[in-house]
């Protein structure tokens, strides 16, 4: 018999292998969006997440902060990705990633720019390869750039889910009602995000999104995404204007919205006062990142800077 | 009650069956059960270090951030598996001449997201690799020799696609 005491090498070998993730009982990996449904249907009262790149909900997992029963492992799902254009209308497969959308020949230019301004600079490259645009919307971080690029240009988000006799039930949600605030969403546990459609752009329309943080790759401190439509003069008629990275997360900045139309890219100096005096308009926090005061002059300078990127693409239109 | 998983999926070129409880990171999986610690873990929950880089059907990503059940009928490449037929990866030997690691704890994630970076850019911009290498934290070299060494090994593997031509 052996005896002595257990050398640390056993002991080490005989201890369960760290893993930080509280037990999960189970992972599926469908392939289709039936199989989905049905496992987000059929949780039988445990807690089913769907996990799209998890970029966001690992390091929840990790942190014991979300602590799921089962997960459904949505990466294996092909028709819930992929980019295309449906009657002038752009879907976009919710589980799309960062680094296809930062290269998507459709986003690189025009009503949808802001999409890819936002994918480019998420995290790094690693996390641009996992990370995916319907995650980023149902995850709804105060300080992320996908809701924001996305209340810029104004989508509509395709939910699906599957009712007790089995019925698979679709909805359309407007991006505004579906980005409730921090970390909410008007999506039901059950429910799946399938995709995101954004409607056929007016002529001369363009977008654009810009953050900044501390250093250039960290969650945005402020991030502001600006879609318009101008016209023949290179007049702004219409304007969206989404602001993140406050208290209250993503959000329209509808004081900028009211004052842009009727403004043109000459009227730099009307932009950035408006982007000022807007920024008095909601909540903004102080924090060890950024006083209250240095955020308003960061909603005002990019303010002014990612509209005047988006006149450009806007007037492209009137070039073409 | 805990449903293993069971998956096949191919690492560093062999086919491999495992089974393993659903919340094994694939970190964990990687290094604990088959014992490729040339993947590293430095940071704890937050997926910020990048140490921990692989390549997942030849993209970087970070293995603390998947669970091993995530990569079933999937390849994945790590340290382990970058040099081909004993001599090492161009990478490798440009970290060697150019003195691009101290401690060395970074380098196997710095190799795997430089080896899948330079081969969608075969010609980066200093600016471009420092961009690139935003995932990955290393306390020692201060980047400057890494940056040389990923630039160098870009124009290495160009030369070399160039001369076979």
């Amino acid at each position: 018999m052996k005896s002595g005491p257990t050398s640390h090498f056993e002991l080490s070998i005989q201890m369960e292998t760290p893993m930080y993730p509280a037990p999960i009982e189970s992972l599926l990996s469908p392939t289709t969006v039936d199989e989905v449904l049905r496992a987000l249907s059929e949780s039988g009262g445990k807690e089913t997440l769907a996990i799209a790149g998890g970029m966001s909900l690992m390091q929840a997992m990790k942190s014991r902060l979300s602590r799921p029963d089962t997960l459904v492992d949505l990466n294996n799902v092909a028709e819930l990705r992929g980019i295309s254009w449906q009657d002038g209308a752009l879907r976009i497969g919710a589980m799309t990633r960062y680094v296809d959308l930062a290269r998507a020949p459709e986003l690189q230019d025009g009503a949808f720019a802001a999409i890819a301004d936002a994918a480019r600079n998420v995290g790094d490259r690693q996390v641009r390869n996992r990370g995916t645009i319907g995650g980023s919307l149902c995850w709804n971080y105060v300080a992320a750039c996908i809701p924001v690029a996305s209340l810029a240009i104004g989508p509509t988000l395709i939910l699906s889910s599957r009712d007790l006799a089995g019925k698979v039930q679709t909805r359309s949600v407007a991006i505004d009602e579906f980005l409730l605030g921090p970390m909410q969403t008007a999506r039901d546990s059950d429910e799946l995000l399938q995709a995101i459609v954004f409607a056929k752009p007016e002529e001369c329309s363009g977008s654009a999104y810009r953050k900044w943080g501390v250093s250039a790759a960290t969650l945005p401190i402020v991030g502001i995404g600006v879609g318009l439509t101008v016209d023949r003069g290179g007049i702004c008629t219409s304007a969206r204007v989404g602001v993140g990275g406050l208290v209250n997360g993503s959000q329209r900045l509808q004081a900028a919205e009211r004052a842009l139309p009727g403004l043109s890219a000459e009227s730099a100096g009307a932009i950035a006062d408006l982007f000022l005096a807007a920024a008095q308009t909601v909540e903004v926090q102080s924090d060890s990142w950024a006083t209250t005061d240095y955020r308003r002059l960061l909603i005002q300078e990019i303010g002014t800077e990612v509209t005047l990127k988006a006149f450009d693409r806007a007037t492209k239109g009137n070039r073409r | 009650m805990t449903t293993n998983v069971t998956f096949q999926a191919r690492i560093n070129g062999q086919e491999v069956t495992a089974t393993v409880s659903p919340r094994t990171l694939l970190v964990d999986f990687l290094r604990d059960h088959l014992g490729l610690t040339g993947t590293h873990v430095g940071c704890t929950f937050e997926g910020v270090c990048g140490a921990c880089t692989v390549q997942l059907d030849d993209e970087a990503v970070k293995s603390c951030m998947l669970l091993a059940g995530q990569i079933s009928g999937h390849q994945v490449l790590t340290v382990e598996g970058l040099a081909q037929g004993g001599s090492p990866h161009p990478l490798q030997a440009a970290f060697q001449d150019a003195h691009a690691l101290q401690c060395g704890y970074c380098t196997p994630g710095i190799l795997m997201n430089m080896s899948d970076f330079i081969g969608r850019n075969e010609a980066p911009t200093d600016d471009e690799i420092r961009a690139a290498l935003v995932g990955n934290l290393c306390r020692c070299t201060g980047y400057s020799h890494i940056v040389e060494a990923v630039r160098n090994a870009a124009h290495a593997i160009k030369a070399r696609k160039g001369a076979a031509a």
